[in-house]
């Protein structure tokens, strides 16, 4: 029993609100022992983050928490329910500590580094502030920290995303704790990005025989990592085994909903056939950037609605020029779904931006339906853009919140009209009707403010906001990227349905390449703002031309524990190969 | 709660913090600097051809103003003539720039004194009210407002958020009274008028007459300076470096004095920058109430009269205060926090 580093007990956890009180956790037994992975997975609203937060007394204040959560503080169990705020100081950080989700916030601006790794030391240790910088360097270092000297001394904002997860992953290290609680530690990264470090969260695991708790709502995380998952819903575990055994043969009906909902990534073995083809030898095929034309069905002959030639963007950073987007051709056809993907920073949202008119090439063109954006003016470029309807990441900030659903969608019906002549309010009413029952909300959502809807809901508003004007052109940015897996499911096959039945172009931007490879037709793939790769997304998908294109794909990980460990290896394989990852 | 060690923990941090940054754009913070007070000159220039333009636009002019409604036409021009006023006003412009270069603002027509010493007489003693009020201030309000911020939504946070608006919606003239009323009339704890003679040394032997002034000063600047704080710690108490901070086992005291609070202190600083104007315009209330001689009464008294050269003085002080203000409170928020640091290049 001397195992055991984490036991949770019948931890009830409830909030205090202005509307009464509001249970998060009822009621979930768990035992984390040294050295294990045990994952802890569910929805926005399951618990898990709150089940993480009580684990280190992190509640706020309104919370109201019966139970024991008991740590392992050498041969002795201490319950953190009920020792008091100046011990749990002490049981923080040296015992337990913490990996939180948003690296871009989680570190203090206004303290070095080094500092803040140092900190941590000093927390626990009567040690001299000069030796507490030196373990500082060495955590650093061991996070795989270049340069860690001179890194010490800089602030967080120096660092991209990937790195100051890291010094908080070294922060988390700094006392050698039995156990660390990681809140979707990698939810904010890109994938190449995130395969980093949960290899780095791996090998700390391995090598300090440190157990962790892992949060997350993603099972290709869940697959690659963990030893054991808990799936948590309405407050509840509903289901508790081996990662093989829940992911694959799972007993639960939630589960099983769950598992569905995530969009299938490439199968494992093409990625290892791609990367296979670029072990053999084709150098050539690595020098990213040097694409091939967009590759077009030969006898396609569908409208041309969205045409990009050339097309580069700039913007203006204190007075220099940054280039965001280099010579991006891309067509979109009637009827035809192009994914657009890579990574943060690699220009897909602002070549989007351009699409709508937002922003100006500074060379090349943007032909919607035929006719330049940037040299129509006025009336006529107001009408060209009638034709195009967007749905942004965030359904919560694209609506106005003061605003009935009813009013926002009828807004562009009330601006352009139709067909040259305005609509009478009855014409208008059955149109935003008609536009709520395809992206199927009840009937009187109209009549309801946005926040009485959830994120998936609000999402589809969005939609039918972006459908109103029944376009030719839709661009969704990041469209499912805020809401659950099953949430996102159900968007999708809204957006699949009409896109089916209106036939318009879309252009669908995202960093995700599982619902890119479920949905779209054809991929372009960028990076840095150069066009690597596009063609059919299965041939892409299955047979990468580039390296990069192979080692995206491969960084992706699967729900299938057995599979990823093969993905991984490749992807490992291929990083050996030269990759630049 | 000891009020003066954080504040000065915090700039004794950013002190040894700093240099590493800086110290890589150094270059670029010289030409920073080059381009800022390049920016200040322009922006003072412009000033006093406005103030020029509207004050040569005043119905009877300057002449009309001092000499008063019973002057005859031929005095007027005497008088216009003597101090020149019957040159076009380019030229007049021209001179008092090429004058005021040299340090020489011209004569007061009222005070039988130039104009720069009539402001090198009372700046000094204004800088000296304004100033320690200002410090007072801080001094107060920076805790108050952690402290509030801490204890959100208890007892102690209403009383004081309610003391706040009260002091901030009581005019200062009457808080004078009040204040010369319960100390130095009924307690006699302090004199009721300000130290009087005119030199700083002066002022600075009578301490105790100092007290209610600074107060009355003090007392409006609390009021604000504690809400900013106040808000701007509880913005920074809900951010997750503060989560990220108490996770490696730091004591929530530690957190809030080593990490909270230089965060929360940026706009403050941001809002001292503007303070310095009124610094050097001074405080016409509390002079007047406390008689004491600074430069809110120089200004009301030219401005009264029509002295066009004294008023023009006061206006040029206090639109370069504006200038270095604005100029100091950037400063001030790169030492505090380095991501804006990054601007300065």
């Amino acid at each position: 029993m001397s195992d055991v580093v984490l036991r949770i007990a019948d931890l009830n956890v409830t909030f205090d609100t202005d509307s009464g009180e509001v249970p998060a956790v009822r009621g979930i037994d768990l035992e984390v022992r040294r050295g294990r992975v045990v994952a802890l997975v569910g929805e926005s609203g399951s618990g898990k983050s709150v089940t993480s937060l009580s684990v280190l007394g992190l509640l706020p204040a309104t919370a109201r928490v019966s139970g024991s959560v008991e740590l392992a503080d050498g041969e002795a169990l201490r319950d953190v329910v009920s020792t008091p705020e100046e011990q749990l100081v002490d049981l923080r950080g040296r015992v337990a500590s913490m990996v939180f989700q948003e690296p871009m916030t989680a570190l203090n601006p206004t303290m070095t580094l080094g500092d803040q790794v140092a900190e941590a030391v000093l927390n626990h240790e009567r040690v001299p502030r000069a030796l507490a910088r030196e373990r500082a360097v060495e955590l650093l270092r061991s996070v795989g920290i270049p340069e860690p000297e001179r890194r010490a001394g800089q602030y967080p904002h120096e660092l991209s995303g990937g790195q100051r997860q890291r010094v908080v992953i070294a922060v988390a290290l700094a006392c050698e704790p039995r156990l660390i609680v990681a809140d979707e530690p990698t939810t904010a990264l890109d994938v190449t990005v995130q395969a980093g470090i949960l290899d780095l969260l791996r090998e700390l695991v391995a090598q300090h025989d440190t157990a962790l708790l892992l949060v997350t709502h993603n099972m290709g995380v869940v697959a690659d990592l963990a030893d054991e998952v808990a799936v948590m819903s309405g407050g509840r575990i509903v289901e508790h085994g081996p990662v093989e055994q829940v992911l694959l043969a799972p007993a639960h009906e939630y589960t099983r909903a769950l598992l569905d909902a995530v969009p299938a990534a490439p199968p494992a073995s093409t990625v290892s056939v791609g990367a296979g083809s670029v072990g053999a030898g084709s150098v050539g095929a690595a020098s990213v950037g040097a694409a091939a034309p967009p590759a077009e069905g030969p006898g396609d002959d569908r409208e041309i609605v969205l045409d990009l030639r050339g097309v580069s963007l700039e913007y203006r950073v204190q007075g220099r020029h940054v280039r965001a987007v280099e010579n991006l051709d891309l067509t979109v056809r009637a009827g035809e779904m192009l994914g657009l993907v890579g990574e943060s920073g690699s220009g897909k949202s602002t070549a989007g931006r351009a699409c709508l008119g937002l922003l100006a090439p500074s060379e090349g063109e943007v032909l919607l339906l035929g006719t330049s954006v940037a040299r129509a003016r006025g009336r006529a470029r107001r009408r060209l853009l009638a034709d195009v309807g967007v749905v942004f990441q965030d359904p919560g900030g694209s609506l106005d919140p003061r605003r009935l659903v009813g009013e926002s969608i009828a807004e562009p019906l009330a601006i352009h009209g139709r067909d040259g002549r305005r609509l009478s309010p009855a014409e208008k009413r059955a149109r935003v009707r008609e536009l709520l029952d395809a992206v199927r909300l009840p009937a009187g959502a109209e009549r309801r403010y946005p926040h009485e809807f959830s994120g998936g809901q609000r999402q589809r508003i969005g939609l039918a906001r972006a459908l109103a004007l029944r376009p030719r052109l839709l661009v969704a940015d990041e469209p499912t990227s805020a809401l659950d897996v099953s949430v996102q499911a159900e968007v999708l096959q809204v957006l699949r349905d009409l896109h089916a039945e209106l036939g318009f172009g879309c252009l669908f931007i995202s960093h995700d390449l599982g619902v890119v490879h479920e949905l779209t037709d054809r991929v372009a793939v960028l990076r840095s703002g150069r066009l690597v790769e596009s063609g059919a997304t299965a041939e892409v998908f299955s047979a990468p031309r580039e390296l990069y294109t192979a080692e995206l794909l491969a960084s992706v990980p699967t729900p299938d524990p057995v599979a990823q460990r093969e993905r991984r290896a490749a992807r490992l394989r291929l990083a050996g190969t030269g990759g630049d990852l | 709660m000891t009020t003066a060690i954080p504040a000065r923990s915090g700039a004794v941090e950013a002190g040894a913090a700093a240099p590493a940054p800086v110290r890589a754009a150094r270059g670029g913070f010289g030409r920073f600097l080059i381009r800022r007070v390049l920016q200040a000159l322009a922006v003072i220039l412009v000033v006093s051809v406005i103030v020029f333009a509207l004050l040569h636009a005043l119905p009877g002019g300057p002449a009309r103003g001092v000499l008063g409604q019973q002057a005859t036409p031929e005095q007027i021009a005497a008088f216009e003539a003597a101090n020149g006023l019957d040159q076009p006003v380019v030229l007049q412009y021209l001179s008092f720039l090429g004058r005021s270069l040299t340090g020489d603002l011209g004569e007061s027509y009222l005070l039988n004194q130039s104009v720069s010493d009539a402001i090198a007489l009372r700046l000094p003693k204004t800088l000296l009210l304004t100033g320690l009020s200002l410090v007072v201030a801080v001094l107060v309000a920076v805790p108050a407002g952690i402290y509030q911020a801490v204890r959100r939504n208890r007892a102690v946070d209403y009383w004081l958020s309610t003391l706040a608006i009260v002091a901030y919606s009581t005019p200062t003239f009457f808080l004078g009274m009040l204040l010369i009323l319960l100390l130095s009339q009924n307690a006699g704890l302090f004199p009721a008028a300000a130290p009087q003679g005119t030199g700083i040394a002066e002022v600075l032997a009578q301490p105790a007459g100092l007290v209610l002034p600074v107060l009355t000063g003090a007392v409006p600047i609390v009021a604000t300076f504690s809400r900013y704080m106040r808000s701007s710690t509880l913005d920074n108490l809900g951010e997750d470096y503060v989560r990220t901070a108490r996770a490696k086992g730091t004591a929530y005291r530690r957190v809030v004095l080593r990490h909270v609070l230089r965060n929360s202190l940026t706009p403050v600083v941001a809002m001292l920058g503007y303070y310095l104007p009124v610094m050097f315009g001074g405080a016409l209330v509390v002079e007047q109430l406390f008689n004491y001689p600074g430069m809110g009464l120089l200004f009301w008294s030219a401005a009264q009269s029509s002295d066009f050269p004294e008023l023009l003085g006061c206006v040029l002080v206090i639109s370069v205060a504006t200038v270095v203000g604005s100029l100091l409170a950037d400063l001030l928020q790169a030492l505090l926090d380095p991501r804006t640091r990054g601007g300065l290049r």
